[in-house]
């Protein structure tokens, strides 16, 4: 048959424009609702596509929220003793844990599931921000101060003292911190303080934003770093930095100046006395050509340095011979003073004098030959290597699946470490939307959601409830005695609270038949549909979650909050849709009614800031839901200047308060962390971590790995 | 022919183009972009989202981004990859495309190589036991479910028997210190094959004109000599042991994917050759007395390859999209992984550019297809 190349070519050239068109099919931004409420008109605008989301913040949309109603229970979780137990870490509460004496030798062996994208670290905590690179290149830098083992206090680190406080001088505000003089990079040159100078003139110059660079060196807040001399650098802030802001630069890295001088002179020759448009697309130049730079006999600090990598398959980190911190003994006591005892006899105290038993002594390496890192592309594979012998750990952000756990279980090399993780995942409401809008009504959807049925009846208990917008295992900066919502009632008090929020802010139900629990049945008898205060039936809601094959906990979440909103009066449907689509539903469209996600967080909570601001409540902005409060505003912007820890506790303690009151969250839950390491092969100087023993903050890394003792 | 070829050419290259414009916009069609992964980063404005997704070009229309990425194409630039920033997506697909190549055209020709045999001596023997027991046999492994199969000659070969290693490509601590980088030793083993390959064809073609008594001896002298000059090329550069190495990885893998593939080529054999054996000069060739083997191997078998050759055109050139299960099973980094992870984040640049080779090889291995039947079988003429 003679082919027809005609209608071939007619049928494709069809179908290339159909696809053009479907791909520039305009989206919907989001609908328009309007929302009467009696007594005062609350206009919750949205508006056409393009308009700009600044104009929609509802701060007067808002309902306030009521006092919660008297029952005969406890509404609000604050009399029961405390939250279910999730493993805790907090400054000297662990069980004391002494490190043998530094052994050697031998390769540290490390499982990972990712390649580096990238050796430059400029780039590294810029575009290809990945916990692989962190893992393998974090050991390898220096910053003034850093985290202590386990109590996760500020110490020094290439710095010689604590951090002073900031001093006004001027329009300007200055901290003048004294750098360690013996610290040397592997080349041998020394470690000074022009090379933090350096390092942080190069990322404000070259308008550095992805990844870590923009918290750790703020281009609106700090001015520059100065070195006095070489030991003593002078950051200069353009407003009174507080305790948390001081925490970002304190634990920004340091690279080596004379190394990456020329590279940046090349990189950024164009940038000089440009300015607006001209000079950020000039950076977005120099920042390619900054990052394409493959570093090579780059000298480092840390306790590693880069030795081998072999694309696809392995990367080793070296020691440092000239490691400051190699042999140093750090203790830390049962009042949270931190002590180290350097090998010379030098002794650094902070955070009060020693008093009682030390909670925990380690010796800090690097005691390894290598730190050989291979690349698994599946845990199977990983796990197997664990078994034979292969690998002495494995690291993975998210742990060790339970469904594996089996697998390496009984295994009489191997042991077995679960962790807290700081991280939560939540259910958010659009504020901007009717009922979302009522406080009451936020509240007793949180009621109506039993976390504890959800997390131990139906996932076993791989994952445990949460309360607190601070984690249990955060527990420098957790708030216990927040408003736990439904905790610890059984579903007719859930319901029965549920509806007696609803009935104070003048809710009802269609046909004055509300639902009610079937003490015969178990369960709730629907009643008619719940009808805002002005007697319009509540709409349609959507609930956004991951589906099963992205994260089964939250989709089994999602199902069970549909089923109980529905038996309520609610009619919501749950909308499992893949990350990738609900993205930009949600933090750009913002079109839904609420969605489910999770944050992996900081240590310190400045996030709340990040999260529930109303200045982030705008398209592609982190408060989605559209929650603002100006005096949560207030607060959380208090939190950047606060000075001391108890200062910020205090407002931290406060911003958790009133988000645990007000409700644009619904915390649900997080799992803890499992890992499995080869104790026949290797020690840990102590195995309770927050985020487990993978955490790349842990001061020098692999460097307090110790060889196993032979047993 | 030579106009045929030239139409195929001209059809060869609108067809590409057509392919390339639909897979950017079906990609592209995706719901979000790689601009998602700036909403992990809480410490982010919006403004600098914005300006971080401008950076990437992702805050152009679909139509804006389709005319530079194809006028760079034209120019040779696949662009830049999001997931390996700055990277040339050209430079990624050089790094994993050899190991890819090697693992998945090493299982082609094993497993086309087994399928052959086992299918014309099946068909050959129809209705026995073996026949039946192959056919159950080949089949199940053919439909088995991959990444299970693989893990479980992961766990009985490689963990439990110890005789290959679990997963990698190669074994890290042989290549610390390694004169070279794993790749050098990848592509040397590409063209040592190639050249091997090719050499052995002329070998195959050489000897196919000397008598009978001579080709055996002819055959094998040839082959050794081939094999002897390789391995004294190896030894000669030292990088012999790492070859090995990655032999030794290789191995598990290839047997594993041959396992799976290999009932394919040996059932359309099988069902070629009973076709074939039914023709007039089959029955001629038994009037004439010629023996069994010559009738099989010479008569039937050679005739039957026709559709076995094109189905193995077509496998060779799919074999650079690698395997994403297997890839993923045995922690081979090649294409197929590369291919996936971009897909999943978004990182258009690459998932084009790793198809854009798939688009080539396989409208190549049409071509090639074409050709072939023309070579293999006298009797199809292209006007």
């Amino acid at each position: 048959m003679k082919p027809n190349f005609k209608l071939f070519a007619t049928l494709s050239l069809l179908l290339v424009a159909g696809l053009i068109l479907a791909a520039c099919q305009p989206q919907t931004i989001i609908e328009t609702v309007e929302v009467e409420v009696p007594g005062e008109e609350v206009i919750v605008e949205v508006p056409a596509e393009g308009a700009d989301l600044d104009s929609i913040i509802p701060a007067d949309g808002m309902i306030e929220c009521q006092p919660l109603p008297e029952m005969a229970f406890d509404t609000t979780g604050e009399t029961v003793a405390s939250a279910p137990s999730v493993p805790v870490v907090a400054s000297g509460a662990s069980a004391p844990v002494a490190s043998e004496a530094a052994q050697g030798g031998g390769v540290y062996r490390v499982g990972i599931f990712e390649d580096m994208t990238t050796t430059n670290f400029w780039a590294a905590n810029g575009p290809d921000n990945t916990v692989w690179n962190s893992y393998i290149q974090s050991p390898q830098y220096l910053a003034a101060y850093n985290l202590s083992h386990q109590s996760l206090q500020w110490v020094p680190q290439a710095a010689a003292a604590e951090g002073p406080p900031p001093v006004q001088e001027g329009d300007v505000w200055t901290i003048t911190i004294p750098l360690r003089d013996d610290i040397t990079w592997s080349d041998g040159e020394q470690f000074t303080a022009d090379d933090w100078a350096f390092t942080a003139q190069t990322v404000l110059d070259f308008g550095l934003i992805s990844g870590g660079w923009t918290a750790w060196y703020d281009a609106n807040l700090l001015v520059s770093i100065e070195a006095v001399d070489d030991f003593t650098a002078k950051l200069t802030f353009n407003d009174v930095p507080g305790l948390i802001s001081q925490h970002n630069v304190w634990g920004a890295p340091i690279l080596a100046e004379h190394y990456w001088a020329p590279v940046v002179a090349e990189a950024g020759a164009g940038l000089e006395g440009l300015e607006g448009d001209d000079l950020v697309a000039a950076q977005a130049e120099a920042q390619d050509i900054l990052f394409a730079h493959q570093p090579d006999g780059e000298p480092f600090a840390g306790s590693y340095t880069l030795g081998q990598r072999e694309p696809g398959a392995f990367v080793t980190n070296d020691p440092y011979a000239s490691y400051y911190g190699a042999g140093q003994t750090v203790t830390i006591y049962e009042n949270g003073s931190y002590q180290s005892v350097e090998l010379d006899g030098t002794t650094f105290t902070a955070y009060g004098e020693p008093e009682g038993e030390p909670t925990l002594e380690v010796v800090e390496g690097p005691f390894f030959d290598s730190v050989l890192y291979t690349i698994y592309s599946s845990q199977d594979a990983a796990l197997l290597a664990l078994k034979n012998g292969d690998i002495d750990f494995v690291l993975n952000p998210l742990g060790l699946q339970r469904g594996l756990l089996d697998q390496v279980q009984g295994d009489e090399n191997i042991s077995i470490i679960e962790n807290g993780v700081n991280g939560f995942r939540y259910m958010s409401f659009n504020v901007r939307r009717e009922p979302m809008n009522y406080c009451s009504f936020r509240q007793a959807v949180a009621v109506l959601i039993d976390k504890e049925f959800v997390t131990g009846t139906i996932l076993q208990g791989v994952a445990f409830p949460l309360y607190s917008y601070v984690p249990e295992a955060n527990g420098a900066w957790y708030k216990d005695d927040v408003p736990k919502l439904g905790f610890g009632l059984d579903r007719e008090q859930r319901v029965e609270l549920a509806k007696e929020i609803l009935r104070q802010d003048g809710f009802s139900w269609e046909g004055g038949v509300e639902p009610v629990f079937n003490v015969d049945a178990g369960s709730v008898d629907p009643g008619g549909r719940l009808l805002l205060p002005d007697g319009t039936p509540v709409p349609n809601l959507n609930l956004l979650s991951p589906p099963p094959s992205y994260d089964p906990l939250r989709s089994t979440f999602a199902v069970w909050i549909e089923s109980w909103l529905n038996e309520f009066g609610i009619p919501a449907t749950a909308n499992l849709i893949g990350f990738n689509v609900s993205i930009p539903i949600i933090f750009t469209e913002q079109d839904f009614d609420m969605y489910i996600l999770g944050w992996s967080l900081g240590q310190d909570p400045d996030y709340l800031r990040d999260f529930f601001h109303s200045e982030q409540a705008v398209e592609d902005g982190n408060n989605a839901g559209g929650y603002s409060n100006p005096e949560f505003d207030a607060a959380a912007d208090a939190i950047f200047t606060c000075q001391t820890f108890d200062e910020c506790k205090e407002i931290s303690d406060q911003l958790q308060l009133t988000l645990s009151t007000e409700t644009p969250y619904v915390l649900l839950f997080d799992t803890g962390i499992i890992e499995a390491y080869r104790s026949a092969g290797i020690d840990f100087p102590y195995t309770s971590s927050l985020s487990g023993m993978q955490w790349t903050g842990n001061p020098g890394g692999p460097a307090m790995v110790n060889v196993a003792k032979v047993k | 022919m030579r106009g045929y070829l030239f139409k195929r050419l001209a059809q060869i290259v609108i067809t590409f183009f057509l392919f390339l414009s639909a897979i950017f916009f079906l990609v592209d069609a995706q719901p979000g972009d790689y601009g998602n992964v700036f909403y992990s980063n809480p410490r982010l404005t919006p403004e600098q989202r914005q300006q971080l997704k401008a950076n990437l070009g992702l805050d152009q229309p679909t139509w804006v981004r389709y005319t530079k990425w194809m006028s760079s194409f034209l120019q040779g630039d696949l662009g830049i990859s999001f997931s390996n920033y700055p990277r040339p997506v050209i430079d990624v697909i050089a790094e994993r495309a050899p190991r890819t190549i090697v693992l998945f055209m090493s299982a082609t020709v094993v497993s086309f190589y087994f399928g052959f045999m086992a299918g014309k001596l099946l068909a050959w023997n129809r209705g026995g036991l073996v026949e039946y027991a192959s056919t159950i046999g080949g089949v199940s492994l053919y439909t088995v479910f991959t990444p299970w199969f693989a893990l479980i000659m992961i766990w009985v070969f490689a963990f439990r028997l110890g005789w290959f290693p679990i997963g990698k490509f190669i074994e890290p601590t042989a290549w610390i210190g390694a004169p070279t980088e794993v790749n050098d030793v990848f592509i040397r083993l590409i063209f040592t094959a190639l050249i091997a390959s090719v050499l052995l064809f002329t070998l195959l073609v050489s000897v196919g004109r000397l008598n009978t008594n001579q080709r055996r001896p002819a055959t094998w002298i040839g082959m050794a000599v081939i094999a002897a000059g390789a391995l004294i090329y190896w030894l000669n550069t030292g990088l012999g042991v790492y070859a090995l190495d990655i032999l030794w990885h290789l191995t598990l893998p290839i047997i594993t994917l041959a396992l799976i593939s290999f009932a394919g080529s040996m059932l359309l054999t099988r069902n070629s050759m009973l076709e074939t054996l039914r023709e007039d000069y089959v029955l001629a060739a038994r009037a004439k007395g010629i023996s069994e083997k010559a009738i099989r191997d010479r008569h039937a078998a050679r005739n039957a390859m026709l559709p076995v050759v094109t189905s193995f055109v077509f496998s060779l050139a799919f074999a650079i999209d690698g395997g994403v299960i297997t890839e993923t099973v045995f922690s081979w980094p090649g294409m197929g992984r590369t291919l996936l992870t971009a897909a999943n984040a978004e990182d258009i640049p690459m998932v084009l550019g790793a198809l854009v080779f798939t688009g080539t090889l396989a409208l190549t291995a049409h071509l090639v297809a074409d050709i072939l039947y023309a070579y293999l079988d006298p009797r199809i003429r292209y006007a």
